[in-house]
């Protein structure tokens, strides 16, 4: 039966002129018909206009839907993870184990002109609780143009025997070719990386080294903690992101037996396992992703130690911070691209473990499908296909999306904030909104520029080097 | 004018409203510190200990040393407590009504060794430059002691004890916090544990540890490859699903299953074992490296493991068995861990919840 206000709606699009003059109410302002379809939901996108055909407008539609499963996807992960850490049973396995014969190990330290930081990284590593005849510290001055080389002699010269420098002057630049070189020479059971700027506490090594052994854990990562934190107000609100990252992220992964991710810094992996997979890949621009997944696909695990806590710096200006999420992108997208099907194929990784995963290599694509969804819904909005979606079940879609799925991430880094004991910081959580909103336009900017620009003009994925920021702030941090 | 201007500020002010507690927070910064990372922190059983022992000659200086003697009981100031000087004679002087109360507040600082009466709770720190000898049924809070510590039966320590040389506990035996001694502890049946640390960590009166041979490779037969070996890449084997290893087996190499696995009577194991569900070796295994499991761990009598023995959930460890060696100590650690007499470890046990000496079941 066709009701007066379908006829209506139909009329106006039947009897529709070419008279580019008249006026046509937004689709808003048109009355609705009243759907026959299930719940109000219409499978079939019907335009007002000649210029885009029904067809499209459908295609459109099923493609806006997409996003929408996509979307609320992560909204369900992102909620399973916070409530896993607020109520569930959390895996803390290798944590107390604090006596045993500790395995060979070398620590790859990474610096490209970093004579701010790199003598404190060092003695720090120098004065870890870990047999020193076990320890071998290499830090890896890979062509630095400032004091590092001459810091990391004088420091080496002081303490024979136990720190082994190497000094890059050619070959391929990067993190990842720095540490491919550094591997040859490194004799330890177990490569331990950081970053010049971290300042490992005295029973990190030992944390981090645990783990390993258990022979199905190929690779391990700790938690980094912000130490710029009070710097401004983006720093605060990354301290904040980072926290929800590893306190909430990690952690639940590890308690789930899900897929925790190397990070590249703070963490390990076994010489032999590093071997059996092909060693590190220096053409990956996110060598921690790339890690983790050709691990995984091996059957090798990684484990995350929340305890195993050490300081970074995190970028104190948005430039930066734009260039390393930038770079963040390219890398993980790189590694979706190259991992997103052996791990669909493997036969070593759990069905669990595959859903995971995938929807870990798919977290930098999110940004630009969800643009792509904020285009796609204007389109249809002005060309008159929102009828797709009406009444009592449109209602509660809004209200639902608005109190659950678009504040998932914020929940998120508030349980992570509320974790971690922190009191006032908790209040800035609304303006994290500003933070995020300059992710998802870098990251969109990122995939589209690797997808298009980069494939097209034939340019290279190249290393970007974040910034330091310690002498800056040592007077800002003494205040 | 005037009138549009005050609607649009309110309508601004409505819109601020609810950013006014991050915004006040941002331009005021009540909790702008990086979270606390505790640098020096290295986890050491005897940390309570030896800042004990700071704060002592910090205000005894030389009472570490035993160059603090007292004639007859002398009672002062330590921080905010009172402490009781105890003379050679051991024996601490209670009042009368610390005795009718069955309960001291003092710190007792033993010049000598120390002779503890049954039946009292002890609130403070208890020290000896000598041994301490508890009688049955106290309550501690600290114990710490240049010799030997010895505790009567149905003893509880809330927080943590220490000593230079070795450590010996009764029966029913509560020991809620951390225990470590520098050569050997002792535990009689029935007592309970968290966190401990010697040398070698015996328990029971009498350890069969050490009376079975370990398994040698020569009598014994190397497993076959099994049926769902999914990767054997770096000297490690990975399994989908449960494994069975028949008794008298050898393997070298690590083993990982996807679930439970169990190891035959008078195996060996030149590797470490892994298993995604139950662990189970059969009596007289030897494993050289570690064993970890998701689910329970059970190590039947007279095994030998020489590295960590990890379990998210219980590890059950029969008489006779030897964990670690006096040159490789090692870890054991679970939520649950139940040892029956006659167990030898050498290194640390960690208990989550509860760990349990067990008698020898039949």
């Amino acid at each position: 039966m066709v009701t007066t206000a379908e006829s209506s709606t139909a009329l106006i699009a039947s009897s529709h002129t070419p008279d580019p003059l008249e006026f046509r109410p937004f689709s808003a302002l048109i009355k609705k018909p009243q759907s026959s379809e299930l719940l109000g939901l219409r499978y079939t996108a019907e335009s007002r206009y000649s210029s885009i055909s029904d067809h499209a407008l459908t295609i459109m539609l099923y493609l806006l839907w997409g996003v929408i499963v996509l979307v609320l996807v992560y909204t369900a992960r992102h909620y399973f993870f916070t409530l896993n850490r607020l109520f569930g049973k959390q895996r803390h396995p290798y944590l107390d184990i604090d006596t045993a014969t500790w395995p060979s190990v070398t620590v790859l330290v990474a610096a490209h002109n970093e004579e701010a930081v790199i003598a404190e990284a060092l003695q720090a590593l120098l004065d870890v609780d870990y047999p020193a005849d076990r320890l071998q510290i290499m830090p890896i001055n890979d062509r630095s143009t400032d004091r590092t080389r001459e810091i990391i002699d004088a420091i080496a010269a002081l303490h024979p025997g136990r720190l082994i420098p190497l000094h890059r002057s050619a070959g391929k630049p990067g993190k990842p070719a720095a540490l491919k070189d550094a591997s040859e020479l490194a004799t330890g059971e177990i490569l331990i990386v950081f970053d010049a700027d971290y300042v490992p506490g005295r029973g990190l090594i030992k944390q981090l080294v645990a783990p390993f052994f258990d022979p199905e854990i190929g690779a391990v990562m700790g938690r980094v903690v912000p130490l710029n934190t009070g710097s401004n107000l983006l720093t605060r609100l990354l301290d904040m992101e980072r926290s929800g990252g590893y306190q909430v992220d990690q952690q639940a992964r590890m308690n789930m037996h899900l897929v925790p991710q190397y990070g590249g810094t703070v963490g390990g992996v076994r010489r032999i396992a590093l071997d059996a997979i092909g060693g590190w890949r220096d053409d990956a621009l996110a060598e921690d992703t790339d890690l983790t997944y050709r691990l995984l696909l091996s059957g090798w695990k990684t484990a995350y130690q929340n305890r195993s806590e050490c300081y970074e710096e995190v970028p104190e200006t948005w430039p930066a911070r734009i260039r390393q999420i930038m770079r963040w992108s390219k890398g993980h997208n790189q590694a979706a691209f190259r991992y997103a099907g052996p791990l669909l194929r493997s036969d070593k990784v759990s069905l669990r473990e595959k859903f995971d995963g995938m929807l870990l290599l798919g977290v930098f694509a999110m940004s630009p499908i969800l643009l792509f969804g904020w285009v796609l819904a204007v389109i249809l909005f002005y060309f008159n296909a929102t009828n797709w979606l009406t009444g009592i079940f449109a209602l509660f879609a809004l209200i639902s999306y608005s109190a659950l799925g678009n504040f998932a991430a914020f929940f998120e880094i508030a349980t992570a904030v509320y974790l971690d004991g922190s009191k006032g910081r908790i209040r800035l959580i609304p303006l994290n909104y500003f933070g995020f909103l300059v992710s998802l336009l870098s990251i969109a900017r990122a995939s589209f520029n690797q997808l298009l620009l980069d494939y097209i003009l034939r340019r290279k994925l190249v290393w970007d080097k974040t910034p330091r920021y310690r002498q800056a702030t040592k007077s800002t941090r003494a205040e | 004018m005037t009138w549009l201007l005050i609607f649009f500020a309110c309508i601004l002010a409505l819109f601020l409203l609810p950013l006014a507690p991050a915004l006040i927070e941002w331009y005021w910064r009540s909790d702008a510190k990086p979270l606390t990372v505790v640098r020096a922190h290295d986890g050491n059983i005897r940390f309570f200990a030896w800042r004990f022992r700071d704060f002592m000659e910090e205000h005894l200086p030389g009472i570490n040393q035993g160059s603090v003697s007292a004639s007859t009981p002398t009672q002062g100031k330590l921080g905010k407590d009172t402490y009781q000087l105890v003379d050679s004679s051991g024996m601490p002087t209670l009042s009368a009504s610390e005795q009718t109360a069955q309960s001291t507040s003092q710190v007792l600082l033993g010049t000598g060794p120390l002779n503890l009466q049954g039946d009292m709770l002890y609130e403070k720190e208890v020290y000896a430059a000598g041994n301490i000898k508890s009688g049955d049924r106290n309550s501690f809070r600290a114990l710490l002691s240049n010799g030997d510590i010895t505790l009567g039966d149905a003893c509880d320590v809330a927080r943590w004890a220490h000593s230079d040389a070795s450590i010996s506990v009764g029966r029913k035996n509560r020991l809620y916090g951390r225990v470590s001694a520098e050569i050997r502890i002792c535990l009689q049946r029935d007592t309970r544990f968290g966190r401990m640390y010697a040398p070698a960590i015996h328990f029971g009166e009498s350890s069969r540890a050490n009376s079975a041979p370990t398994p040698q490779a020569g009598a014994l037969t190397e497993i076959t490859k099994p049926d769902r070996l999914v990767d054997q890449g770096a000297e490690r084997w990975l399994i989908a699903g449960s494994l069975e290893i028949p008794p008298a087996s050898l393997h070298r190499g690590e083993l990982v299953s996807t679930e439970n696995l169990s190891v035959g009577a008078t195996s060996r194991i030149e590797g470490s074992l892994k298993s995604n569900g139950m662990l189970q070796l059969g009596h007289e295994v030897c494993v050289t490296g570690a064993v970890v499991a998701t689910g329970n761990v059970h190590v039947g009598r007279d095994c030998r493991i020489s590295g960590p023995v990890v379990s998210e959930n219980r590890i059950v460890i029969a008489s006779g068995s030897v964990i670690g060696d006096p040159n490789h100590p090692t870890t054991i650690t679970a939520q649950e861990i139940h040892i029956e007499e006659g167990a030898l470890v050498h290194g640390s046990i960690w208990a989550r919840e509860l760990g349990y000496v067990a008698p020898v079941r039949s």
